[in-house]
């Protein structure tokens, strides 16, 4: 039952991907990254790791994706719609696409055991674990991270107020 | 050491991110020409961190359970951080290119970048390298940007943000497989769990499960972490983004870009070297097998990174472009240390470090000032400079000299230090990359002087005054160029810091 589910998720989360990737109307594009982010939220879910299941879905298919869909809609891309995609890219695309896979398969034939006992490495999955981790051993990168994203968001009006004084 | 208590050997970091903080919120308060005061908190809070810094000393123990390490190689590099930092700051008042009104934000920016570098250089968990690397790059992305009214800054930014994005990705994908290979994110344990013989590359080749599956894993997650790195690193192929940012930035910030993330760059690639992919041995480390050898991939990205450098310096003729393919060259040089990796080359690296800060910032602050009365970069308004200003010529001449390697100045010990260790490393076995080094050293010799040509032995336009700078800026200057012909006698404490640094 878990193998079947898996499998109909990775399959469709790869279909979703290349999709996203060649249809010509960028909102198409967004909608099918939209099912790719829910089907990764499912693969998370299988593997025990509900809280970043949820994180999956609140913050990337539900805020950055729509934050992704307002930009493009903002900018009316008519005329980039009626352009094939990528066109000549095809086989550069098709090579690294393949390196990767064959990659992750060599590494997952390779694995060291304790991570590749995939319960056992997400065992801490659950808020409690994550949260166990975040404030123990973790806590000074978490800590690190509200310095980068206070500088992110500093830089970022930085940005838009030198344009703004510019014109 | 535990989280709590390793907060009494994190004070120059909170020091320095209280000085952040403050700045921020002062920035909110003044209004008009009172915001380049913000300069003077800045300062001081960097004098303070070296202070604490200085007072602390290195302690070798793993802080925050094992997330960074306060080691004497750390240490090395927080010092030239600081002092970067610091003298950035100070010139950084001279820049033309910096509006007042967001010299708060500068220098918000400039504390922070410190900040990521230190960790770049203390990290021992690849959980921080990362948040490390992305502190340094995103905030190097909006000082990148921060010319008003200017496309190249703008197209600078941009160029840096995509390359930057693609090279961090790239980073992100090796640390997953090398955490899949071990399950582990601390650098000691992955590269004690690599060199389980069913992982490493010798042991298992011949047993039958072959050289696919045992070493191309390990090989591809330590060249995708080598590409994140020669990014910030600006090693060849990964520079491009190297030459425009450079230019599109204002002088201050170029500056600080060329030394800082270069530094940090080779700090965490000494650190991956010697924590990961090699095991020590009785000259230095070396690589587990023959399959997981990085020593020739790494020789041709030196070899790459110094010939496309110089050769790419040779044409230009903007100040700052050249000076920015020079950098891109200094960094090849610098990876033939990481070749053989004994302890002698990365002593060589380490003092060769001390001497580039000086010397690189030192030719970045004359621009400064220079640039401040001719208002350009561009080499063919500088006719004449060094009779404009006999002072900040000299200075010059001294820095790109010493850039050039030429005795009696530091930068001739640092690469004689350099190609030595190389030389005399297995009976010469590397000797044919210190010639290319050579013949590299003799090719930049000709576009440093085409500066010295421009501002000596050209005479400065009709009408053409004197150019004056502060008394202290020029000071500061005339002893950094006093520091490096004293380098080339009084090489030895430098040396024995280096020593010290890898003990």
């Amino acid at each position: 039952m878990q193998v079947a589910a898996f499998y109909a998720m990775a399959g469709i989360s790869v279909l979703s991907a290349l999709l996203a990737v060649t249809r010509r109307n960028p909102v198409h594009s967004m909608l099918w990254l939209l099912v790719l982010f829910v089907q990764v939220a499912g693969i998370f879910l299988l593997l025990g790791a509900e809280f970043l299941a949820a994180v999956q879905v609140i913050v990337y298919a539900g805020a950055i994706l729509v934050f992704y869909l307002f930009v493009v809609m903002l900018l009316n891309l008519a005329d980039e719609a009626s352009l094939p995609r990528f066109a000549p890219h095809w086989p550069l695309a098709a090579v690294a696409g393949g390196a990767c896979a064959a990659l992750a398969w060599l590494v997952h034939d390779a694995v060291f055991s304790p991570a590749g006992d995939a319960a056992g490495a997400f065992s801490q999955g659950s808020p409690h674990g994550i949260g166990m981790a975040l404030f123990g051993p973790f806590l000074l990168p978490f800590e690190v991270v509200s310095l980068l994203l206070l500088v992110a968001i500093v830089g970022a009006i930085v940005l838009m107020r030198r344009k703004g004084s510019g014109s | 050491m535990g989280n709590l208590e390793s907060l009494s050997r994190f004070a120059p970091e909170l020091a320095l991110c209280g000085t952040l903080a403050f700045v921020l919120l002062l920035d909110l308060f003044l209004k008009g020409r009172e915001r380049p005061l913000a300069w003077l908190p800045t300062a001081a809070g960097i004098s303070l961190a070296i202070a604490l810094a200085l007072r602390t000393g290195p302690g070798g123990v793993p802080l925050f359970g094992g997330m960074i390490v306060d080691d004497a190689l750390g240490f090395f590099f927080k010092m030239i951080f600081l002092m970067s930092a610091l003298g950035v700051v100070l010139y950084a008042r001279d820049s033309r290119d910096i509006a007042p009104s967001y010299t708060g934000e500068f220098h918000v920016f400039t504390l922070a970048v410190t900040l990521g570098l230190f960790w770049m250089a203390t990290a021992r968990d690849i959980v921080m390298v990362y948040l490390a690397v992305e502190i340094v790059s995103i905030t190097s992305y909006v000082l990148a940007g921060f010319v008003r009214k200017d496309v190249r800054s703008g197209e600078a930014a941009l160029k840096y943000v995509i390359y930057g994005g693609v090279a961090s990705g790239v980073m992100i994908f090796g640390i997953a497989i090398l955490y899949g290979l071990t399950g582990s994110t601390d650098l000691a344990t992955i590269g004690e769990r690599l060199a389980s013989p069913s992982l490493s590359g010798e042991g298992a080749l011949g047993e039958g499960r072959g050289f696919l599956i045992d070493a191309a894993p390990i090989l591809s997650a330590y060249v995708l972490v080598l590409a994140g790195i020669a990014f910030k690193m600006a090693v060849a192929p990964f520079h491009m983004w190297c030459p425009d940012v450079y230019e599109g930035a204002p002088t201050a910030v170029t500056a600080f870009l060329s030394v800082g993330p270069k530094a940090a760059g080779f700090a965490l690639l000494m650190r991956f070297l010697m924590n990961v992919a090699l095991v020590p041995s009785a000259e230095g480390w070396v690589a587990r097998g023959e399959a997981t050898d990085l020593s020739a991939l790494l020789a041709l990205l030196s070899v790459l990174t110094m010939t496309i450098g110089n050769l790419s310096a040779i044409r230009q003729t903007n100040l700052k472009r050249l000076l920015a393919f020079s950098s891109i060259a200094h960094a090849g040089y610098l990876l033939m240390g990481c070749v053989i990796a004994t302890r002698a080359s990365f002593e060589a690296m380490l003092f060769y470090f001390a001497v580039y800060v000086v010397m690189n910032l030192g030719a970045f602050f004359t621009i400064i000032l220079l640039a401040r009365r001719i208002g350009s970069e561009d080499l063919p308004q500088y006719a004449g400079a060094g009779w404009r200003s006999p002072v900040l010529g000299s200075a010059l001449v001294v820095f790109l000299v010493s850039l050039t390697g030429l005795p009696p100045t530091g930068g001739f010990m640092a690469k004689f230090w350099l190609f030595s260790s190389l030389i005399r490393f297995e009976g010469g076995a590397w000797t044919w990359l210190v010639m290319v080094a050579l013949v590299n050293s003799v090719i930049s010799l000709f576009y440093y002087f085409s500066i010295v040509r421009v501002i000596f032995l050209q005479r400065p336009a009709e009408g053409a005054g004197p150019i004056r700078a502060g008394w202290l800026a020029q000071a500061g200057l005339g002893g950094m160029a006093a520091l490096l012909v004293v380098l080339q006698v009084r090489w030895q404490p430098v040396m024995e810091w280096a020593q010290g640094a890898l003990k």
